[in-house]
């Protein structure tokens, strides 16, 4: 028997995680060079995006002048579309703080390279989910009733609803995220400070918060970046965020909601779905801004084996819960997982949903195309639209067919509903857009760390740096 | 720093081994307190340097509990004392449904304490500092490793430490601050 050594320099088999031979100051501003410089693509796709905001701000302003009943929402379908475009990105949000925190505990050093991309995705989405249930509210304005102050009509709200949890949940995810983000980003933003003259110096020095890199600094920063924030906090939170969510469902008393799967079930599929909007997003930056050295082919291939094992996770909750449906007896939960979900009014998205979410992920038992870039965005556009259609099948599906006959109805969303779905998609790119032309989106200091790092553990600085 | 030597290295080894060299020196040659700038967290830099102990954990559990009991307690105060609602009999104050809320409020208060307490004890925002008019600091952030020896009491013997320094591969030895000009 052979036997490796436990500090054997490197395995042929797998790929570097970086793949850059510059030096440390080359490296600084190839990665710097993305800020401030606009190829061709961005400037068609930020075209898109900025007209596709444009056309949400109108049906946002459509639907608060006209009403809640804009929407096709109507009893029993009271939640539809704005609920779940909320589950959706909310989840989407979730596979940022997965990458930054639960793979930093685990000592994924594939992370680094996208780790700040996916912060920035969970800022953006979180952003987005905040906004459907306000529009959802039909009157917006007085979103502020869910804030315990003291009224002058001496009401409070109520704290056994989760509606309030849903908003306490929400609201610390998002400042949560942003100051995590923040943070990680400080000393990027000191890098660029001293790489750049005049009037980006000064903005970056005063984002940069006079970051200095002294050893006191670091010592601080590091455990309150690493050891806090990330680790000790983020990861809880992570976890907690969608289980709240879920609880939205598994409160109540409706047949397919009523279940203890729920909470599990929601960050499973939070984390699949987050997973393939990193890849949807990934693979036309990594071409556009030329980050092949830094984004390597193990990371698309880290990524799409993540898909693979959530794929299988959200997979096995499907069939546990038909089987909790079946094993309960009960009429109603019976009726509604083997007949109104799968053969009812729905069954096409249904179908649609079970070939993105169980079926296309397979496709990533296979080496070539889990390290094909483009076979994987096609295939993360496939998963983004299963896992929202798996969110609007809870709902709708749960609702319009519910105990009696009389209750039963048929949903239709309207153009308004569309509007705000495809608006928010462009809101989203818009901002993240934006972002990639103010920030370095790839984490230069950590890269750097983690280069001299790996040098130095395996002693053979020709691969690692 | 206000005023003192900065050195520059080439290399993490360099600082490191600079830092001994120069506690060796000791305080007859005017050395006193000594301060790292590196482009990321260079490993065993705090020890040599005799950093204390960081306060953010401390900070962060006290900021964690606080967040926990203002949760608990407006809740309670809201539900069970000020305005009580009866639906089905259920207890006014019910200990599992404040769970969720309670959790959230103390990840914000344990986050939030820990991102001022990080920028407080690093002393940031402070956008401008001595060492930043010193030419070819810019690289601190970049690939550069810079030693700076902060003037204490006694004089900084700067003869004997360019000397040292020079013959551990520093690329310059410069004054800053006050010492500038």
């Amino acid at each position: 028997m052979s036997e490796a050594s436990p500090l054997a320099p490197h395995r042929p088999d797998i790929d570097p995680v970086l793949e850059s031979k510059s030096s440390d100051y080359q490296l600084t501003t190839k990665l710097l060079e993305q800020v401030g410089r606009a190829p061709r693509g961005w400037w068609i796709l930020i075209g898109i995006a900025a007209t596709g905001t444009l056309w949400f701000a109108y049906a946002i302003y459509y639907l608060i002048t006209v009403g809640i009943g804009a929407l096709g929402n109507q009893i029993p379908v009271a939640w539809a579309f704005p609920i779940t475009n909320f589950v959706w990105w909310i989840g989407i949000g979730h596979a940022g703080t997965f990458i930054s925190a639960i793979l930093y505990l685990l000592e994924q050093r594939w992370r680094t390279s996208i780790n700040r991309f996916a912060e920035a995705m969970t800022i953006f989405a979180v952003m987005q989910a905040g906004l459907f249930p306000l529009l959802h509210l039909g009157r917006p304005w007085f979103a502020y009733w869910i804030i315990p102050y003291p009224a002058t009509m001496g009401v409070w709200p109520q704290f056994k609803s989760a509606l309030t949890w849903d908003a306490a949940a929400v609201f610390t995810y998002f400042t949560i995220s942003v100051l995590f983000w923040y943070l990680g980003l400080v000393p990027d933003l000191a890098a660029a400070r001293d790489t750049s003259n005049g009037f980006r110096r000064k903005a970056f020095a005063v984002f940069s918060l006079g970051w200095r890199g002294a050893a006191r600094h670091w010592k601080h920063y590091k455990i309150a970046y690493l050891l806090l924030l990330l680790a000790g906090l983020a990861t809880p939170l992570v976890i907690s965020v969608h289980s709240v969510v879920s609880l939205d469902f598994a409160e109540a008393r409706v047949p397919g909601w009523h279940s203890t799967i729920f909470p599990p079930y929601f960050v499973a599929g939070a984390i699949f779905s987050g997973f393939a909007m990193v890849l949807t997003l990934l693979v036309p930056c990594r071409a556009i801004f030329h980050l092949e050295e830094v984004i390597t082919p193990r990371h698309l291939e880290s990524m799409a084996k993540m898909l693979l094992v959530t794929g299988w996770v959200v997979t096995y909750t499907y069939i546990i819960e038909q089987f909790l449906a079946w094993y309960s007896g009960d009429t109603f939960e019976i009726s509604e997982m083997f007949s109104s979900r799968p053969a009812g009014i729905y069954a096409f998205w249904f179908a649609v949903m079970i070939f993105g979410n169980v079926l296309v992920p397979q496709l990533y038992w296979f080496k070539r195309v889990r390290r094909s870039p483009w076979a994987l965005f096609v295939t993360s556009i496939f998963i983004n639209i299963g896992m929202w259609l798996e969110r609007f099948i809870i709902i709708v599906t749960s609702l319009y067919r519910e105990h009696i006959p009389s209750m039963w109805y048929q949903y239709r969303p309207t153009w308004v509903d569309f509007s705000l779905l495809f608006g928010s998609l462009c809101f989203f790119s818009l901002l993240f857009l934006i972002l990639l032309r103010l920030v370095p989106i790839v984490p230069i200091t950590e890269t750097k760390e983690m280069r001299h790092e790996m040098a130095s553990e395996h002693d053979e600085p020709t691969r690692a740096a | 720093m206000r005023s003192g030597l900065l050195i520059e290295f080439e290399t993490p080894d360099g600082l490191r081994s600079g830092i001994e060299r120069l506690r060796k020196l000791g305080p007859e040659h005017g050395i006193d307190e000594m301060e790292a700038y590196t482009p990321w967290p260079v490993k065993g830099v705090d020890e040599l340097l005799k950093l204390p102990k960081s306060k953010v954990p401390r900070n962060v559990l006290i900021g964690g509990l606080c967040g926990a009991a203002t949760g608990y307690l407006v809740q309670w105060y809201c539900n069970a004392i000020n305005f009580p609602i009866d639906i089905g009999g259920r207890p006014p104050h019910s200990a599992p449904a404040f769970v969720l809320i309670t959790f959230e409020t103390m990840v914000l208060f344990a986050g939030v304490t820990s991102f001022l307490s990080a920028l407080v004890f690093a002393g940031l925002p402070r956008l401008w500092d001595p060492v930043f008019e010193v030419e070819g600091f810019r690289r601190a952030s970049i690939d550069r490793f810079w030693l700076g020896l902060k003037r204490g009491r006694a004089p900084l013997d700067v003869d004997a430490i360019r000397r040292e320094m020079a013959s551990l591969g520093a690329l310059q030895v410069v004054a800053v601050g006050e010492d500038q000009a």
